[in-house]
């Protein structure tokens, strides 16, 4: 079986890192307006003056204004919520915990239904009102959540998941109020952003979005090793030399930051992060140190085929791109279940 | 000996059970120190006591002379190392991933495993016999592998103090011997301290310097095998009838439990009523009942720990009201059950105002000539202000039997008449 050093490590981390590439290159071609695949990255590359015929000015718009940035968002969307996925599923030593296992997303899903119902979408901080209040809503839920579960200065695991579900159904709940006493259009916007989607990202706020993954990746994959211990428990961690409390609180905020500040911008997109860390497992083997950039690789992956195929297969019409995420998703998963899931789970 | 580890009256208590109270012990540097006592004894609590896996309330662990909240984990790691009695695993390591883990301490936050901890794994695998399991997912191991694994990562993480939680519980005759052979060997060669917790009281007397024998949260007592393997101490904690031999070549003590003998004794049919409340009773009235006895119970509170566990148990029991004194009417049901039973046995437990009837049918019973059995009362749980104890002694002066504690219940009730 895979066993890891930091060589393959090395290598495995630039083919993933290059087959991300092609995927976005690939993607960006694809669209209702298809653009040859070399004619693409000759474009892309700023090196089409030979081409013929010569390249149109909208050929240029479309790659790099409408589609590139789409892309990334999607790239961004799905490496945070695969690598919060990973790690929130080592913490609570539960295979089944996905990002929106403790109810942060729910907190960002009610901050962004409650600014499309008054209407702040518009008006707040010039169009990223939405995004804004989402973002409030999931920390507003971190704290709510950590303090909760918090005992004497411990967050025990148990607590905390506890604490996510009960508020995860009860924004749910006034979610499905607020649902029900709206009957005009924006009962669409709702739904929309609902479902979940990567189409309406500003750039800027991808930009945002990504610094905050960077940044958030950094600090969990410091952790990696960590991670790997802690899933054996938590006291074998604190017998290996882990300080537990430590990394549980710092992996707990960065893991809710990242999911806060994803789902502000796309709504709830399901599948990636419960599906890609269990992928990645199931192929490589359970160490951290692999594990957490794998899923984020891999995540990133998932959205930008998913999103293509949400844009493409009824255009002009869109399919909501979890919508995409879930089809695919599921029967895959069953498959690698059936098939090597017997060294997964006892 | 200089002591590595030192406990200094430490008490240390789940939320709502205590489970230490003023607790002392000291560790030497190279001995190979045995942990004995029954279930709920508190030998697991005090081994996460020792490696901070839990903090006492009261009290300070040190190591070395610092205490332990002092100093960091991973330098702690590299110290002390623990052998749990099992661990379950949500994702597929594999075995030569889980004694890898055994190197953590060693390493810094980005750096990787060098030559050295490779060789360092593969050298403890060789040891405990699981070199050839080092591709098989943890999980599937039988649960002796796993004691196996969980051992070779303990000596990966080449500690000072090993720490065993019931190492071999899992294990074959062969690998049970081997694993101690191992244990005193690297005690030998690399002066590893060994703190070992045994239900295997023979195999620990072979093996361990010196040996500390838990009580209910207390130490009991503590020093060689042979003086702490006696049929007076085991009698005592274990509450059991033991004969103490020595192995015929290492001499150690071996512990021959002889209580199974002494079923032949009972004679069923036999009805025994036991007077108790609060819990004191549960444990005599289902030894009996399993010896084949009779067993009612009275007076007890309806809701008391005893009167649930004698309804389970579907017992007759004399009842009054919840947290209610004795009533006429409950004395005379008690006093009913008395007459019926062939002996009556007298728990300890507080006595108050309240429940002073119960000794009252109870020295009524002797001095209708039954035999009475007294568990030796406490003075401290005399609520009457001297008025119990007067009981007591009226009890003992009329030819009750008074045992101590309930090892040697059985031959009370069957010694020939009184």
């Amino acid at each position: 079986m895979f066993q890891l050093s930091f060589r393959k490590w090395l290598i495995w981390m630039f083919l993933l890192a290059a087959a991300l590439v092609i995927v976005g290159i690939v993607a960006v071609s694809l669209g209702a307006v298809s653009i040859p695949l070399s004619r693409t990255v000759w474009i892309l590359l700023g090196l089409g003056g030979n081409l013929s015929p010569p390249i149109q000015a909208s050929e240029a718009t479309i790659l790099w204004d409408l589609r590139m940035p789409r892309v990334g968002a999607a790239m961004v969307v799905g490496a945070a919520l695969a690598l919060a996925g990973s790690v929130l599923q080592a913490l609570l030593r539960n295979p089944l915990a996905d990002p929106f296992v403790l109810g942060i997303s729910s907190g960002g899903a009610l901050g962004a239904v409650l600014a499309i119902l008054f209407g702040l979408g518009a008006t707040l901080l010039g169009g990223y009102g939405v995004a804004a209040a989402s973002f409030l809503g999931a920390l507003l839920t971190l704290f709510l959540v950590y303090s909760i579960a918090r005992r004497e200065g411990r967050v025990p695991t148990a607590t905390l998941l506890l604490a996510g579900v009960i508020f995860s159904s009860f924004f749910s709940a006034i979610i499905m109020f607020l649902i029900s006493i709206t009957s005009d259009e924006r009962l669409f916007d709702v739904t929309f952003w609902l479902m979940g989607n990567v189409g309406n990202i500003q750039p800027r706020t991808v930009g945002v979005v990504f610094l905050y993954l960077l940044v958030g990746a950094g600090v969990l994959l410091g952790l990696a090793k960590d991670f790997n211990l802690l899933s054996t428990g938590e006291e074998t961690a604190l017998a290996l030399g882990v300080e537990v409390e430590r990394t549980k609180k710092i992996a707990f905020i960065c893991a809710s930051l990242i999911t806060g500040a994803v789902v502000s911008v796309s709504g709830l997109i399901g599948f990636v992060g419960l599906v890609v860390p269990h992928w990645v497992r199931m192929i490589w083997g359970p160490d951290h140190r692999f594990l957490l950039p794998a899923s984020a690789f891999l995540g990133a992956m998932l959205l930008v085929l998913a999103d293509t195929a949400a844009r493409t297969i009824m255009a002009p019409l869109e399919i909501p791109v979890g919508v995409i995420t879930a089809m695919v998703g599921a029967p895959f998963f069953i498959y690698l279940l059936r098939k090597k899931g017997h060294a997964l789970y006892h | 000996m200089p002591s590595i580890i030192e406990m200094k009256s430490i008490s240390f208590h789940y939320p709502g059970r205590e489970v230490f109270r003023n607790l002392s012990l000291s560790i030497e540097e190279g001995e190979i120190l045995g942990l004995i006592g029954p279930n709920s004894s508190g030998k697991t609590t005090l081994l996460k006591l020792i490696d901070g896996i839990l903090s006492p309330q009261h009290g300070e662990v040190l190591f070395q002379g610092q205490n332990l909240r002092s100093l960091k984990r991973p330098f702690l790691a590299r110290q002390m190392a623990v052998v749990p009695q099992e661990m379950d695993l949500p994702f597929a390591f594999q075995v030569r991933e889980i004694v890898l883990m055994g190197r953590a301490p060693y390493l810094s936050r980005w750096g990787w495993e060098t030559e050295t901890d490779w060789s360092v794994v593969h050298q403890s695998m060789a040891l405990t016999d699981v070199a050839e399991l080092e591709d098989r997912p943890f999980a599937e191991l039988s649960q002796g592998e796993k004691q196996r694994v969980l051992l070779a990562r303990a000596l990966a993480q080449e500690p000072r103090v090993l720490l065993l939680d019931e190492p071999t519980s899992h294990l074959d005759l062969n690998h049970q011997v081997e694993i101690h052979e191992l244990i005193r060997r690297l005690n030998r060669e690399r002066k590893l301290t060994v703190l070992n917790i045994s239900h295997d009281l023979n195999l620990a007397a072979e093996y361990c310097h010196r040996m500390v024998l838990l009580r209910q949260g207390t130490i009991d007592s503590v020093g060689t095998p042979a003086q702490v393997l006696t049929e007076e101490n085991i009698r005592r904690v274990y509450e059991i009838q033991v004969l103490i031999e020595r192995h015929p070549i290492s001499g150690a003590p071996r512990v021959i439990p002889i209580a199974p003998q002494m079923a032949e004794m009972a004679s069923p049919k036999r009805t025994v009523h036991i007077i108790c409340g609060g819990g004191s009773g549960a444990d005599s009235a289902r030894r009996l009942l399993l010896r084949g006895y009779q067993v009612t119970l009275g007076v007890l509170n309806i809701g008391d720990t005893d009167q649930r566990i004698g309804s389970i148990l579907g017992l007759s029991m004399a009842l009054e009201e919840p947290f209610a004194a004795i009533s006429g009417r409950a004395d005379q049901a008690n006093r009913e059950l008395i007459r019926r039973a062939d002996v009556v046995l007298l728990e300890r437990f507080p006595i108050g105002r309240g429940n002073l009837a119960n000794l009252k049918a109870a020295l009524e019973a002797r001095k209708e000539g039954k035999r009475v059995i007294v568990i030796q009362n406490d003075p401290r749980e005399d609520l009457t202000g001297g008025e119990a104890t007067r009981f007591y002694q009226e009890l003992k002066d009329r030819g009750a039997i008074l045992i101590p504690d309930h090892s040697r219940l059985l031959e009370a009730i069957e010694a020939p008449g009184v």
